[in-house]
Parts: C-alpha cells; sequence; structure tokens
C-alpha cells in the first residue's frame, strides 16, 4: 500500500484506469501532460489537466494515504468525480449502477448495466452537472450553477500552486476554502474513496480494504454467526 | 363510463395494498406512481431480482427516492419564519414507496393508541383525539395484511403487545446489536424481544429468506423484503386487473362542476405529455405531505381552500414522531451494518410511569446501523482520517431509539409554497412544524432511560441525538395527519374510513389518517387502514 509520502514521491508509479477500460472520452491531446506536480492526470478527464492536478491535491490533503490503509489518491477519488461529470458521455448515463448484484459475490454482474433516467432524472442530473443552462424545463427553481462551474470555480480559487504545496499547506488552504464548495468536494471525496468502484473510485477496493470493510455481500449475506460474533470475522 | 372502477396515486404502503384488494374482487384499477419501477418483472410468473443493490452511491443519489432537486421542500419552525429550502422527511419515490426502503418494522398499535384522549386525557395547545376506530376495527386488517406482506415474529414475546395470533413467520437471526442492548435493557428488568418486521426469515409468497446483507434502507436485491412492490402490487398485476403508470405525476384530482364528485385525475406522464384518466373512485395515498399538497393544488370554484378543505384542516395536525436515541460506544466489534437494521425492540416504555402527567414514552428500537459513506460525510474532514480507520460508528455504535408520540398541534402543517415550484411546475410543500412542550418532555424524560439502556449494555459512552437535524429541520421519515379522520366533519378531513368528508368518492390511504401518531413505526397501520378501506369501497359499491 503506498502511504501519502511515498505517492507524492512517486506517483507515477501508482496504477491509473487506462481511459479505454472506460466509454471513449475526448483523445488525448498531444500537449497534454502525463502528470503535473506529481498528480497523474488521465487522458480522458472532463477537467483540465490542471483543475484535475488541483482535484486530486485536495482529496489526497481531505483522505490521505496512510500507512496500511489507502486514501482517495489510490481509491482514484479524483475519477470518481471526473466520471461523474462526464456521465452523460455515455447512454445510459453513469449515474445509478444496475443490479442486482456486483458479481463479486456470486450471481451475474449487474452493476455494469447502468440504468437508463426517467426524463425527470436526466433534467434532475443535467441540472445538477451541466446547470439550468438558461433552459426552462430546468430553470424551475430559478437559475443554478452546474457542478462543472462549481469545480471550475472552487478549483480555481485554490491555485495553481495548490497542487504543488505540501500536504500540510494544503490541508491549511482548504481550511480557508469556500465552505460550500468545501462541502461539496469532500462529499465527492468520500463518495469516490468508499463507493462501489463501479463508480470509478475505490480502485481495487482499497477504500474498504483501508477500513477494513466487507462492501456489497449480495446474494451471500452474512451468516447467523458472522451477525451475532463479528469479533470473530 | 370511466376508464377505470378506482384510479390510486401513489404505489407504497397503503395504495399498494388498496390496489390489491379491489384488483382481487375484479376492479380495473389504474395505480400511479411518479416515481420508476426498480422491479422490471414484477408482473411476471416468477419473479426474478430487482434494479436495487448493495450501492450507497446509489442511495446517496436519491435512486427511487425523494429527490430535492426535483422535488424540494421548504420548512419553517413557525409562521412567523422565513421558510427555507431544505432536504427532509424523504421517502421511497416509485412503485413500492418507502417500503422499498424502509427497515421494515411492523409493530401493531396498542388499544390506548387509539383512544389517547378517553385514555390518558387533553393536553393544553394540543388536539388529542379518539380515534374514531377502535383496535377490534384494526385487528383482522392487521392479519390479513400481516399474511399478504410476509411479517416475521414471535407472538406472546412482548407484554405490552394486544393478544394476538402466530407471526405468519418466526424472527429472522438475531444482531449483535440487538443481542448486547437486549441484554442491558433484560439486566434493568425490561423486556426486549424481536422486532417484528416485513422480512423474510424464510421463503414465503415465492419470495427468499433474507440473506442479512444490511443494506435494508438501500431497497432489498433479492425481494426478501415485503415491500408493498414485491407482494401487494406484484399481485394485482398478477390478477390482470391493475394498469400500473409509473413515472406518471398526478398534478390535480379532477371534479364535477358542483364539486360533489371526483372524476379522475390529470397526470404528466413519463414524455412530459399531460394527460387524464376517469375513475368511479379516486384514492390518495401518496403520504402525509404529498397528498394534502395535491389536494391543496385541486381547488376549484366549488372546493376555492382545496379539494375537500371546507374546514380548513387539510394539511394540518401534521405529525412526524420524536425518533430520539442514545447512541452507546462499545470497546467491542458491534458491525451494526451486518444484518437487518434493527433486529430486537421494547415496549415497556409504551405506558405511562405513573408519574404526574401522562407523558408517555414509545416503542424503543435496539440496534441501528451505518455505512461508511454516511459516515464518513457525518465527520470533520479534519478528523476524517483517523476517525474512519477506527470507525467508531460503523463498527462499534450500537443505538437505542425510542419513537416518540408527538402531539397534534393545528398550526403544524403542509401549505402551498407561494414561490417555489418543482420540476413540473407545482408549487412544492411549505411545512411548518414547531415542537409542543409536551413532547420536550418526553425527549427529556425518556433520554435518560434510553442511556441507562447503552450503559447497561456495556457502552463505553454514548451519544444523545435529538431528531432534529443540524438546522432544526425534523428528519423522521414517519409521515401522520394532515388529512385525519373523524367523525365530524368539523373537526376532521375524512370519515371513519378514510373518505373525503364533502367528496363522495375520494378517500385516503396514507398516514394522513391517523388523528394521533401512536407511540409505533406506522406502516403496519397505514397498510391495515387501506386494507379495511378497501374493503368498505368494495362492501359499499
Amino acid at each position: 500500500m503506498l502511504t501519502r509520502r511515498t505517492f507524492c514521491g512517486g506517483a507515477l508509479l501508482l496504477v491509473v484506469p487506462a481511459c479505454g477500460s472506460r466509454d471513449p472520452g475526448p483523445p488525448a491531446a498531444a500537449d497534454r501532460p502525463a502528470s503535473i506536480a506529481g498528480w497523474p492526470i488521465p487522458a480522458c478527464t472532463k477537467l483540465s489537466p490542471t483543475r484535475f492536478a488541483i482535484l486530486a491535491a485536495a482529496m489526497d490533503a481531505l483522505i490521505p494515504e496512510v500507512e496500511g490503509a489507502g486514501g482517495a489518491t489510490s481509491a482514484n477519488a479524483a475519477w470518481y468525480l471526473d466520471q461523474l461529470l462526464g456521465a452523460f458521455d455515455t447512454d445510459p448515463p453513469r449515474i445509478f449502477a444496475g443490479g442486482p448484484y456486483s458479481g463479486r459475490h456470486g450471481g451475474h454482474d449487474g452493476f455494469d448495466s447502468w440504468q437508463r433516467l426517467t426524463r425527470v432524472e436526466e433534467i434532475r442530473w443535467r441540472l445538477y452537472i451541466e446547470g439550468s443552462m438558461g433552459l426552462a424545463e430546468r430553470e424551475f427553481g430559478g437559475p443554478v450553477k452546474g457542478l462543472v462551474d462549481v469545480y471550475a470555480e472552487g478549483l480555481d480559487a485554490l491555485g495553481e500552486s495548490f497542487a504543488s504545496d505540501s500536504y500540510d499547506d494544503r490541508r491549511a488552504a482548504l481550511t480557508n476554502a469556500d465552505p460550500a464548495f468545501l462541502a461539496v468536494l469532500y462529499g465527492h471525496a468520500v463518495e469516490g474513496t468508499y463507493g462501489d468502484p463501479v463508480y470509478g473510485g475505490n480502485v481495487g477496493f482499497v477504500g474498504w480494504e483501508g477500513i477494513d470493510y466487507e462492501g456489497d455481500r449480495q446474494p451471500l449475506g452474512y451468516t447467523a454467526a458472522q451477525m451475532a460474533r463479528p469479533q470473530d470475522g | 363510463m370511466a376508464d377505470f372502477d378506482a384510479v390510486i396515486i401513489g404505489a407504497g404502503a397503503g395504495g399498494g395494498v388498496m390496489a390489491r384488494e379491489l384488483c382481487a374482487a375484479g376492479w380495473k384499477v389504474a395505480l400511479i406512481e411518479k416515481g420508476r419501477n426498480p422491479f422490471p418483472n414484477l408482473g411476471a410468473t416468477t419473479l426474478r431480482g430487482s434494479l436495487l443493490g448493495n450501492d450507497e452511491i446509489r442511495r446517496r443519489r436519491y435512486y427511487a427516492f425523494h429527490d430535492p432537486l426535483i422535488e424540494p421542500r421548504t420548512f419553517r419552525a413557525s409562521d412567523d419564519d422565513a421558510a427555507l429550502r431544505a432536504e427532509f422527511q424523504g421517502l421511497g419515490v416509485g412503485v413500492g414507496g418507502g417500503t422499498v426502503q424502509y427497515d421494515g418494522d411492523s409493530p401493531r398499535v396498542q388499544r390506548a393508541d387509539l383512544a389517547l384522549l378517553s385514555t390518558y386525557g387533553a393536553v393544553d395547545g394540543a388536539s388529542v383525539v379518539d380515534w374514531p376506530i377502535t383496535y377490534e376495527d384494526l385487528e383482522p386488517a392487521y392479519d390479513a395484511v400481516e399474511r399478504l406482506i410476509g411479517v416475521q415474529g414471535l407472538a406472546g414475546a412482548d407484554p405490552f403487545e394486544e393478544p394476538r395470533g402466530a407471526y405468519p413467520m418466526p424472527p429472522g437471526y438475531p444482531s449483535k446489536a440487538g443481542l448486547t442492548l437486549s441484554a442491558g435493557a433484560a439486566s434493568l428488568g425490561l423486556h426486549p424481544f424481536m422486532m417484528p418486521m416485513a422480512i423474510n426469515s424464510m421463503t414465503y409468497g415465492g419470495r427468499p429468506a433474507c440473506v442479512n446483507c444490511g443494506f435494508c434502507n438501500m431497497g432489498c436485491p433479492i425481494n426478501a423484503k415485503g415491500s408493498t412492490a414485491v407482494t401487494v402490487v406484484r399481485e394485482a398485476l398478477r390478477s390482470g386487473n391493475l394498469t400500473l403508470l409509473s413515472e406518471c405525476c398526478v398534478t390535480s384530482v379532477d371534479t364535477t362542476e358542483s364539486g360533489e364528485a371526483a372524476t379522475g385525475v390529470t397526470y404528466v406522464d413519463g414524455t412530459g405529455s399531460v394527460c387524464t384518466l376517469t375513475a368511479t373512485q379516486v384514492i390518495l395515498a401518496a403520504n402525509a405531505i404529498e397528498t394534502p399538497r395535491l389536494l391543496l393544488a385541486s381547488a376549484t370554484a366549488a372546493h376555492p381552500a382545496g379539494l375537500g378543505n371546507g374546514s380548513d384542516l387539510v394539511g394540518r395536525y401534521l405529525m412526524f414522531h420524536m425518533v430520539f436515541s442514545s447512541v452507546g460506544v462499545f470497546d467491542s466489534e458491534i458491525r451494526s451494518y451486518r444484518g437487518r437494521v434493527i433486529t430486537h425492540a421494547l415496549a415497556d416504555y409504551t405506558v405511562p410511569d405513573g408519574s404526574s402527567d401522562w407523558v408517555r414514552g414509545g416503542y424503543v428500537e435496539l440496534g441501528g446501523s451505518i455505512h461508511p459513506i454516511d459516515e464518513g460525510v457525518a465527520y470533520p474532514w479534519q478528523l476524517h482520517r483517523s476517525y474512519m480507520l477506527d470507525g467508531k460508528w460503523r463498527r462499534r455504535i450500537a443505538s437505542v431509539t425510542m419513537i416518540g408520540e408527538d402531539v397534534p398541534v393545528s398550526t403544524n402543517r403542509v401549505e402551498l409554497d407561494p414561490d417555489t415550484r418543482d420540476v413540473y411546475g407545482r408549487p412544492v410543500a411549505r411545512v411548518t412544524y414547531g415542537r409542543h412542550a409536551h413532547d420536550q418532555s418526553v425527549i427529556d424524560r425518556y433520554m435518560p432511560r434510553l442511556k441507562d439502556i447503552a450503559d447497561a449494555s456495556g457502552a463505553v459512552e454514548t451519544m444523545e441525538m435529538d431528531f432534529l437535524q443540524y438546522d432544526g429541520v425534523p428528519n423522521s421519515r414517519h409521515l401522520h395527519g394532515t388529512t385525519r379522520m373523524g367523525n365530524d366533519p368539523a373537526t376532521s378531513v375524512c370519515d371513519a374510513w378514510g373518505r373525503l368528508h364533502e367528496v363522495s368518492n375520494v378517500w385516503i390511504a396514507d398516514g394522513g389518517l391517523f388523528p394521533t401518531s401512536t407511540s409505533f413505526n406506522p406502516t403496519l397501520t397505514q397498510q391495515a387502514l387501506a386494507w379495511r378501506t378497501a374493503r368498505h369501497i368494495l362492501g359499499s359499491r
């Protein structure tokens, strides 16, 4: 398991999901950097390379690597957010995984069969991600700033140098960040670290394994003994 | 000639039961549900799986749940306050409604719950009343519904339970949290027992036994939970008499010009088209916030204040229960997320303790669980890493939670918000809810007793938690009142059968009917009331 310190010194050693394992994103630009300040930049990110590096650095500061427990970085929590921002690049959009099983404990893997959205769900998720954009069907509650703009503004406010800052300096900067943005960022960092891997984070289950959590259990479940005597494993 | 014999609005706890009963009698019924259908083969010969999963992300993204972006709500604590948008009291939205994600807790009420005024007396500033029906009226409905949805439990284990026959299924496996807290409660002379639950402990109704995956609140992937979707709605579909219209949002109940009767409903379908259908009977089962919202939005010249609201009581006497907890932290592994959310309960505090007034507590749940995303966002980010590695909330807590009865107050109400609209362009629900002094007395008196149970169970520390969120907004997910039933049209919205006093063929089949909130989880009682209303509708045609 990489610790935060070893990561910052050798980020390129991290196994980053290949774009080919996801749906096709925008082609990698020839001048797109492989990393910025040690933060690997995926070729198909929805964010600019600079913003992605700031995002990864911020999530790392919120949920750092520690000895024996992967954090947001090794879980690729930033990828989770990136997948959400690009949810509508695929059809069906990658909002709701399928069911009923992941296939990891038996049964068919249904999680990777994404569910279609209802009409109002599509309005809702486009509103959340893209914003109301002056469209009447989205402005029933007034103008709404989408997640794309929320992150653009929030990451820009942290500043380009944030990605190069030390862990302590990044934590200090987050303390002074806009609380509304910080709440959104923190929520996504947590989701990306501990959510099901199908959503793009928690790669290799590092988030779950790091906190000794079993994750999804269907169709296996727990035995009577596992319920009543969890101390025995 | 109407399109349907009946149209039911809302495919949740009450609407599902209603659909089953009417369809079984040969009625042609339209069941309209604004949410999605997560059960793609619900009407097939063999029910297989679902689109639900052990997936916290899906839950956080409001899958088949009330979504505050699609349908915002506003809240204020009193008429003097400004109403602010808030996320609160969300229930399942989709086929099965709240029964898809609920714990499955299915206790019956006690006789005194239906006769609060005559048993314990009035409370100043509250409208404490007797229900217009008795426990004996409900008992056959309880028996029927428990069989229809499948309830596990052990008759006689709860010494405060009304006499009853055997449950359809025996109790399932106990959790460590339930066992630990039960031992502590018993050491105090209390009487814990295994919670009656609408979850299969054995193969029942063609559905499998629960495997105790622990994700009840995200919906049961294998259909071991007796949601109304996989039980009664499925039965209704199998009868061939049900037309299930999911992803359709009813925008008004339509009436004759005189307003004496309903003719059907207008709704927006899944493509966004505005549609109408006609029906001989109209049944609202959308929940105690959404049903009054729809009645108020259905105002006409004959019903200028809203359908059935000549008394100005539609939306009033909103009750949520005070769901408050002493959360015990233990040295040893508890891992409450393994297995059903709750496996044990006790009812000792549903009876007044002989103090100078009649303040009483309520049903007590022993257990509770949390998964890591909800846990993680609850911790301050500065302490996240150490807290998550320790996993106190996830691994070492067990909660003692009381379902406290809040008294009905006329100013606690649902109205239409004058400023905020939902995705359909409808005014959203504005909720006003303030805590009565009686309710605070219940919390003050019983919170220490909940802590006593946690302490006696070996907790090394406890955290006392009110049901009000950080911003003062109540979030119990138990919705009652707002269309209360009674015999007097001046003091109630519906009659003793759930029919609007002012409209001859409009019925309510949700928690809105409750004149008082009782001291028990409400779902089974809502379902029993719906069953009873259905039988009355069938008998009176």
